[in-house]
């Protein structure tokens, strides 16, 4: 995109345009930081959490933020949402704490860790208050929410599992056969990714389709290969894990 | 963490119609059940694509590719596909840009070769690396403006601090009114980035 970018600029008559080729992942490894939008942060559908110390945050803090100091954190990982794809937001005043709880937090599977860096600074540039008082806490048994927004195709965990016993429905279990072995969801079929657009004639055109896999990456692939084909399908994108037991669990 | 422990036979009454009429599924209203008109042609000839990658799964060694068009394009590789200037399949990652070879065997797209797609900069556009762009910016330097390219929830997610967002498919759809958006920048040095090699 910023190569065609500047390319449009120079067509416009700017000089002095640069391209930074390497982008955002090379900016990334390089540990250099990268900071949300201020609206985002005050209505985007993400996770706040302020690692100060309870009487810091209670100063004043961003709104909608949870408190789990620092030396809480390590004690906190079932206060953190189920999904590890949700993206959580490290807030201090310490660029050294947010990179500790980052990183801590990046072992426990998060995907999506992102440091709020010069939080407080943004905040009040941006002409907003901070919040006096306690922020939200969370616990095991309150564990801190939250649900993605469901992108085209996708299908909901809770509407996920009802399908399962739908007669109008078919769930297609993507993943290997191995991984079907080893346990499935009750009345899904096997068909392999891989096998998937050989096997399309198995798929039955007047079901609505739901493919998954382990992870949902499968499982988009296979929705995308089924919807060009015309199928009404939808896909899990979450985690899930199914036990020859017949259980399964969801996240 | 994995709490949610749902047990086989829960109650489960499902109203399908409740799941599947609330956004554009395809095919209910008839539009997508018509014939797959992208089908490619058998052939065994071995033919080329360039796209972004939007979805790989190395388990079923099969890639989804953005070309574009905007069209979705799906291919498989093998033990056998060549891999032109990287070390494994793994390297492959969603957002970038590739070029494949690949013939057309029993209706599926199997790749015979694969590289990462390397493009030119446009005539008289220099590249600036992490740390000049990082000097840069602590230097506070004023004529600068670090334009973010990417579409705008991207940047809302997560940006280079003190960046503007000016989304490239934002110029495009305004055509040479997108000359406005860049306009207040005329005497600056503009530095475009975005997610890495698209």
């Amino acid at each position: 995109m910023s190569p065609k970018s500047a390319g449009l600029a120079a067509k416009w008559g700017h000089k002095n345009l640069l391209v930074y080729v390497d982008g955002l992942p090379a900016w990334k490894k390089a540990g250099k930081h990268m900071v949300p939008s201020v609206d985002y942060v005050a209505h985007g559908n993400i996770v706040l959490i302020d690692v100060r110390s309870t009487a810091e945050v209670e100063k004043g803090h961003i709104p909608r933020s949870y408190s789990i100091p620092l030396a809480n954190l390590e004690d906190a990982e079932d206060a953190l949402p189920q999904g590890r794809g949700a993206p959580v937001y490290i807030i201090s005043d310490k660029d050294a704490e947010i990179d500790a709880a980052r990183k801590m937090i990046a072992e426990w599977g998060y995907k999506n860790t992102i440091g709020y860096y010069g939080a407080f600074e943004a905040w009040k540039d941006a002409g907003k208050t901070l919040q006096k008082g306690p922020a939200l806490t969370a616990t095991d048994d309150t564990p801190i929410t939250w649900q993605r927004n469901l992108g085209p195709g996708e299908i909901s965990i809770t509407d996920f599992t009802k399908s399962l016993n739908s007669e109008l429905i078919r769930v297609i279990d993507a993943r290997t056969p191995a991984e079907y072995e080893s346990g499935h969801f009750p009345g899904a079929i096997s068909i392999p990714l891989e096998q998937m657009k050989a096997r399309m004639a198995e798929i039955p055109k007047d079901k609505f389709i739901v493919v998954h896999c382990m992870t949902g990456g499968r499982g988009e692939i296979g929705y995308r290969m089924l919807k060009e084909a015309g199928y009404a399908v939808k896909f899990l994108n979450a985690e899930c894990q199914c036990y020859s037991t017949g259980e399964y669990e969801i996240w | 963490m994995k709490k949610t422990v749902l047990k086989l036979g829960l109650s489960a009454l499902l109203v399908t119609n409740v799941i599947f009429a609330s956004d554009a599924v395809p095919g209910v209203n008839g539009v997508a059940f018509a014939a797959d008109t992208a089908k490619a042609v058998k052939t065994t000839e071995a033919q080329s694509v360039k796209g972004m990658i939007s979805n790989i799964s190395q388990k079923a060694k099969t890639v989804a590719l953005t070309k574009s068009d905007q069209s979705f394009f799906l291919l498989k590789f093998t033990d056998e596909t060549e891999l032109k200037g990287i070390a494994s399949a793994k390297e492959l990652k969603e957002g970038e840009a590739i070029i494949v070879k690949y013939t057309v065997v029993n209706g599926e797209n199997i790749a015979t070769s694969m590289e990462k797609a390397v493009f030119k900069l446009p005539a008289g556009i220099k590249e600036i690396k992490t740390e000049e762009l990082a000097d840069l910016l602590a230097n506070g330097k004023k004529d600068l403006v670090v334009i973010d390219a990417r579409p705008a929830i991207k940047y809302d997610e997560s940006h280079i601090r003190g960046a503007v967002s000016i989304p490239y498919s934002k110029l495009v759809k305004m055509g040479d009114d997108g000359a406005k958006l860049l306009e207040k920048y005329k005497d600056k040095h503009l530095v475009f980035y975005c997610g890495g090699s698209t």
